[in-house]
């Protein structure tokens, strides 16, 4: 481990929990409903978050993760009756060992040929769900049933909400883990120079192939807490629009800090509940808004609204230290705090 | 008897008339109170559809169309002196977004009832929790053949027909009218062409007529060449398509420029949106020359209905002409405001759904009726048949129905 972990950094963890069990009393259900698919968002975020913020993978078949984890905990609990923990392992194991079969050819390639390779894996898992009738329902789609975890039935959202913030705990306490972790320096020494690291003595393809399996098991839990609330798959669900939205949120929020993917679930996730009440002559432009966000994120934003919060707080001080002013500028570590 | 055993019978009686009356009062007591969403003078319904995004156009006009006759209604007076509330949302027909629309307007918005949904596999998504809630919803005009078969109690669909409906005309035509002996069928890898297909090989089956090739193609395709090849090579005498817009408009040109046009090529409605568009999309006269389209409306061979609804939109829209799905919008309305008048003034939702249930529904719109039944929640099977040369449409003789019998 390089750093223990401080009592404070678990701040969030802990609040995520609490308001996992007290929100369910306070709320309807259709709030409940918007926090559950902020946290799977959340989940699915953080794992892109692995590759792309932490080891500089632009890797694009994150959203083929996320429909093995929903595809295979549906059908191994729903009809094979499985227990729906031991379908969420299994379609991680599933997921994890196809990221590490697409992980290794990957490891190879670099910016726009991997970023096209792992995109067509994605398509290729969208055509399986879509045409795979007998297992995936295909293009007719999946009706699953409410999971039941020790007799427990979830299948409303306020049922599964807890559940799925124990999930969300669960990823963010791991990923927290993972940034101490010798790992997770060898992700960031890669993003930051592979010759670096590999000088450096870092085995550069074997980090990069199980950060492909961290991250598919990652976007598989995901899937497994999307069963938790809703009750129909269909494969248009795991198009390229919501690869689009999980990369957003990790660009918007600031990639690399586990605060700043939150951060922009949070802003990403809300923004189309809050333009839908626009007047409807101006709901057309919401696509227009959706792209202004993402351009101004990046012009002016480059490490998210989490970066620019900690600038912010950063300059502070720095205004009565002229010495640490005039210090060249360093890329920060990545940021564990929840 | 004794004095003790007289009271005792006394109180017998009067503790069971207290139970009596209290049950009766229950059972009087109009149960709307229970229900939301519904006030001394007003429905409150919850409506969406796709109001921005790429599918825009199957919503927006539907909406506005649904709106101007729940406004109408209004106008003279609501429904047993209730008027009709609408509140409005988009829904971007994806799947995560109906859901939550639907859920908003269940336990924040309180309405009444649902009415929207333009994308079958959005509305399917929503299916189960509307009928756990047991909230009465009428979709807009997704074609649904996903979210209505198997029926469910508290959705209900298809008016303006189903896939199923539509293949079902088609492959009738084809036999009955063009006399064809084979056909292609071309449709895409989704649950509208599984359904299509389906439903046209067993039509087409059932008059004799062999279906040589089916062709299934994805929603993005960009290149017709090698399936359209295929079909040429299997020498249909009629050619049966289920693609979307885009893909329409590509099978169109490849069917002309491979000398296709001896054969007919009957294209399902969802192809075609706005056929001027679609024709000048073509931008080749020889693809149109043999080229027929299901409709499920009476607006193109009777200009006063056209006249009429096409009126009616103008003035609620400040004079904006309105595309062709406006129509689309128009049969649930009328089958919600039917089916709320029926349910009388002691409004609940399961007398709303049984009213519905109960709708049998001939209007100027429709060549057919919007029928609904204990194991039917599919309202339209009749369609006409439209022959379309890029200027002119002509409807064709007869009207084609679904008998309701499922391909196996």
């Amino acid at each position: 481990m390089y750093g223990s972990l401080r009592a404070s950094e678990f701040v969030g963890v802990l609040a995520i929990l609490v308001a996992g069990f007290a929100l369910p009393f306070m709320l309807p259900e259709y709030f409940l409903y918007t926090g559950n698919m902020l946290m799977t968002y959340a989940v699915l975020a953080i794992g892109l978050d692995l590759l792309i913020g932490w080891s500089g993978q632009f890797a694009f078949a994150h959203i083929a993760f996320f429909g093995i984890g929903i595809y295979g905990t549906a059908i191994l609990e729903s009809r094979l009756g499985v227990p729906y923990l031991l379908s969420a392992l299994a379609s991680a194991l599933i997921a994890g060992g196809a990221g590490l079969l697409i992980g290794f050819p990957a490891a190879r390639l670099k910016t726009v040929y991997l970023a096209l390779a792992t995109y067509a894996f994605a398509e290729c898992a969208q055509w399986v769900f879509r045409t795979w009738d007998p297992v995936t329902g295909g293009s007719d789609g999946l009706r699953f049933n409410p999971p039941v975890i020790f007799g427990y039935e979830t299948g409303t959202d306020g049922a599964a909400f807890p559940v799925v913030a124990i999930i969300l705990a669960l990823v963010v306490t791991a990923t927290l883990y993972l940034a101490k972790s010798k790992l997770g320096r060898h992700m960031c020494a890669i993003r930051d120079s592979e010759h670096v690291a590999s000088a450096s003595g870092i085995d550069v393809r074997g980090i990069k192939v199980a950060t492909f399996a961290i991250s598919a098991v990652f976007a598989s839990i995901a899937g497994s807490a999307y069963t938790l609330f809703q009750s129909f798959i269909n494969a248009d669900v795991l198009g390229a629009s919501q690869l689009v939205t999980v990369l957003t949120m990790v660009v918007i929020g600031g990639s690399s800090s586990i605060a700043g993917v939150l951060l922009g679930v949070v802003v990403v996730g809300f923004l189309p509940e809050i333009l839908r009440a626009m007047p409807h002559s101006l709901l057309v432009w919401q696509e227009f808004i959706y792209g202004a966000i993402l351009v101004a994120a990046i012009v002016f934003m480059p490490q998210g609204l989490w970066g620019l919060f900690r600038q912010r707080i950063a300059a502070r001080p720095r205004r009565h230290d002229r010495s640490a002013r005039e210090s060249p500028a360093v890329r920060p570590v990545p940021e564990t705090s929840p | 008897m004794s004095k003790r055993a007289s009271k005792r019978r006394f109180t017998a009686c009067a503790v069971t008339t207290a139970i009596v009356a209290l049950t009766a009062t229950a059972s009087m007591t109009p149960a709307r109170a229970e229900d939301p969403g519904i006030t001394d003078n007003e429905i409150l319904i919850g409506m969406f559809g796709p109001l921005s995004g790429p599918l825009i156009a199957y919503g927006i006009d539907p909406v506005q169309a649904a709106k101007m006759l729940y406004e109408e209604a209004n106008k003279k007076g609501g429904i047993h002196g209730r008027k009709i509330r609408l509140i409005v949302e988009d829904d971007k027909c994806s799947p995560n977004d109906i859901v939550s629309v639907v859920k908003k307007f269940v336990t924040i918005d309180k309405v009444f009832m649902l009415h929207g949904g333009s994308c079958t596999a959005a509305v399917s998504a929503a299916a189960d929790y509307i009928n756990r809630e047991k909230i009465p919803y009428a979709m807009l005009n997704a074609a649904g053949d996903n979210a209505v078969f198997p029926p469910t109690r508290y959705v209900f669909g298809s008016f303006q027909g189903t896939q199923r409906a539509y293949a079902a005309a088609f492959a009738t035509f084809g036999a009955q009218f063009l006399k064809a002996k084979r056909a292609a069928v071309i449709v895409h890898d989704d649950e509208y062409g599984k359904a299509n297909a389906a439903m046209a090989r067993a039509t087409f089956e059932k008059f004799g007529v062999e279906v040589v090739i089916i062709e299934r193609i994805p929603p993005n395709i960009s290149d017709l060449t090698a399936p359209m090849l295929k079909i040429r090579e299997a020498k249909p005498d009629v050619i049966l398509s289920g693609a979307y817009p885009a893909p329409a408009v590509l099978i169109a040109q490849k069917y002309a420029e491979f000398g296709m046009t001896a054969i007919p090529l009957l294209q399902a409605a969802q192809g075609i949106p706005t056929p001027s568009v679609f024709a000048k999309n073509v931008a080749n006269p020889e693809a149109l020359e043999n080229f027929y389209y299901t409709w499920a409306f009476n607006d193109i061979g009777d200009a006063a209905v056209r006249t009429k609804y096409i009126d009616l939109f103008k003035s609620y829209n400040n004079g904006r002409e309105p595309g062709p799905f406006m129509m689309s919008g128009i049969p649930s309305a009328v089958a919600v405001l039917a089916a709320l008048d029926a349910a009388g003034r002691d409004l609940t939702r399961e007398g709303f759904v049984n009213a519905m249930e109960k709708l049998n529904l001939k209007f100027d719109a429709m060549p057919g009726p919007l029928e609904f039944g204990p194991k039917r929640r599919d309202g339209a099977r009749t369609m006409v048949i439209i022959k379309y040369d890029g200027k002119t449409q002509k409807v064709m003789p007869g009207t084609y129905t679904w008998d309701g019998k499922e391909a196996n």
